[in-house]
């Protein structure tokens, strides 16, 4: 139990502090909207350390935690589904600022605020499942192997949700990124190459 | 699937999940092969837009420091003897008269907006609730009748729970918890209703900050998704009622125990 609390718990308390920014922008990304988000993020810390005894020594910290946020996610989904609609407010996303006279370099954060829309359009247009991996190994950096622990499937899942999830959001991006070039503005793969 | 020439998985290559063989060999036609090179260019471009767009998120300071704070709460927990799960058939006391009291409500509740509140009692209590919904965690004792719940908490608290209706606003006790919140234990009371479940959490009120009154009023009601707090103080005392489904029925049952406990 001193063992228990002495390394296992302050080694729990420095991956929850270094995981906190993954774990609100994931679950803001699942849920939807600030509020639900701060929830979930909670939720989830709650849950990780009233079941912290039950993981075993050799466990890694981080993929359980993500595995339990998406599980609050997922019960939040569900209830919501029985009580209302999940509310979308585009405001709670930092994609980026949408008055460029506010800022100090106009176009650049204009286009910036334009693509991260896209992503966010992407990322909506995507089924929870695949919008998990997406956030979960492109995002935060898994490996194939702990995301497929955190989503509890097997790695070969992973593997295909991923390549559809990014069919999906490349066609998203892409397409409108022509027509943002219609426009006069230079392309996608131009302005981050 | 990436436009590719002969079965190269482009992805797993950019992903870093190849083996080291197979990635020389992606590497090796990379080089000779402008469509598989372009393939790989935008799933790389895609990839990096997509990280630096979606990492630009953070987390809000106030949630980090709850988070934190509820952590080391946690992994803190108070020295206690191993709580019984599911005992049964306490002596029946009757307790009906309170239950009857419908008293009228002289003090008008204040709403605060949730955004506002940065009391732990408001928010904590709210999580904890939901959590035990969420979870289908059981209680550490059940009881039908408050003696039985009087007797359960004994000298586990440091306070004297008061007494209270059986089963306000028709809402039927079914038993409580033992928690430990803001470093100190509390008695949460279980109640069932048609409407939805209520938590009853009462606390010594030593040195906790409750909300902020303004002109005299001691009871605040907060709400959050659909969860309400009702927190008031009752002598020495911290009373946070929590319920999910209409709040004005969590209001009202804390209008009947607030009348009744005093
Ligand atoms: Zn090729």
């Amino acid at each position: 139990m001193n063992d228990f609390n002495d390394e296992r718990g302050r080694e729990f308390e420095r991956v929850v502090a270094e995981q906190l920014d993954g774990l609100y922008r994931a679950a803001l990304r699942l849920l939807g909207n600030a509020s639900d988000a701060e929830d979930a993020v909670q939720e989830c810390c709650a849950r990780a350390c009233n079941g912290l005894r039950k993981l075993k020594s050799d466990d890694a910290i981080k993929p359980w935690l993500f595995r339990i946020l998406r599980n609050v996610c997922i019960d939040r989904l569900r209830w919501q589904s029985r009580v209302r609609l999940v509310s979308t407010d585009e405001a709670d996303f930092a994609a980026g600022p949408d008055d460029c006279r506010a800022v100090n370099t106009p176009e650049q954060l204009c286009i910036g605020a334009a693509l991260g829309r896209l992503v966010d359009e992407g990322m909506r247009g995507l089924p929870f499942e695949q919008r998990a991996v997406v956030i979960f190994v492109l995002v935060e950096g898994f490996t194939y192997a702990e995301a497929a622990e955190a989503l509890q499937v097997p790695v070969g899942t992973v593997r295909s949700r991923l390549s559809r999830a990014r069919a999906h959001l490349r066609q998203v991006i892409s397409s409108r990124d022509k027509a943002v070039e219609r426009a006069g503005t230079p392309r996608l793969s131009r302005l981050l190459g | 699937m990436v436009e590719t020439c002969s079965g190269f998985d482009l992805e797993s290559f950019v992903d870093g999940e190849c083996t080291a063989e197979d990635a020389a060999g992606i590497r090796r036609h990379l080089a000779e092969c402008a469509v598989c090179s372009a393939s790989v260019d935008e799933l790389e471009t895609l990839d990096r837009l997509l990280r630096e767009t979606m990492t630009a998120e953070v987390a809000p300071r106030d949630l980090r420091q709850r988070v934190l704070a509820q952590v080391e709460n946690c992994l803190a927990p108070p020295s206690r003897a191993p709580l019984s799960v599911g005992r049964r058939g306490f002596a029946f006391a009757a307790f009906g008269a309170l239950a009857a009291s419908a008293v009228v409500f002289t003090v008008g509740p204040r709403l605060l907006a949730w955004r506002e509140s940065r009391h732990q009692i408001v928010s904590t209590l709210i999580s904890d609730f939901e959590t035990f919904l969420f979870a289908e965690r059981v209680l550490d004792f059940t009881a039908s009748e408050v003696a039985g719940a009087v007797d359960w908490y004994g000298s586990k608290l440091d306070f004297q729970l008061p007494a209270f209706p059986v089963e306000p606003g028709g809402n039927r006790l079914i038993g409580g918890r033992l928690c430990w919140l803001f470093g100190r234990r509390l008695a949460s009371l279980s109640f069932e209703g048609t409407d939805g479940a209520l938590a009853l959490y009462v606390m010594s009120a030593d040195g906790l900050a409750l909300p902020e009154n303004q002109a005299g009023l001691d009871v605040s009601v907060h709400r959050k998704g659909r969860f309400t707090n009702v927190v008031w103080r009752q002598g020495d005392l911290a009373i946070g009622l929590v319920g999910d489904g209409p709040s004005g029925r969590v209001e009202q049952v804390a209008q009947i125990l607030l009348n009744s406990m005093g």
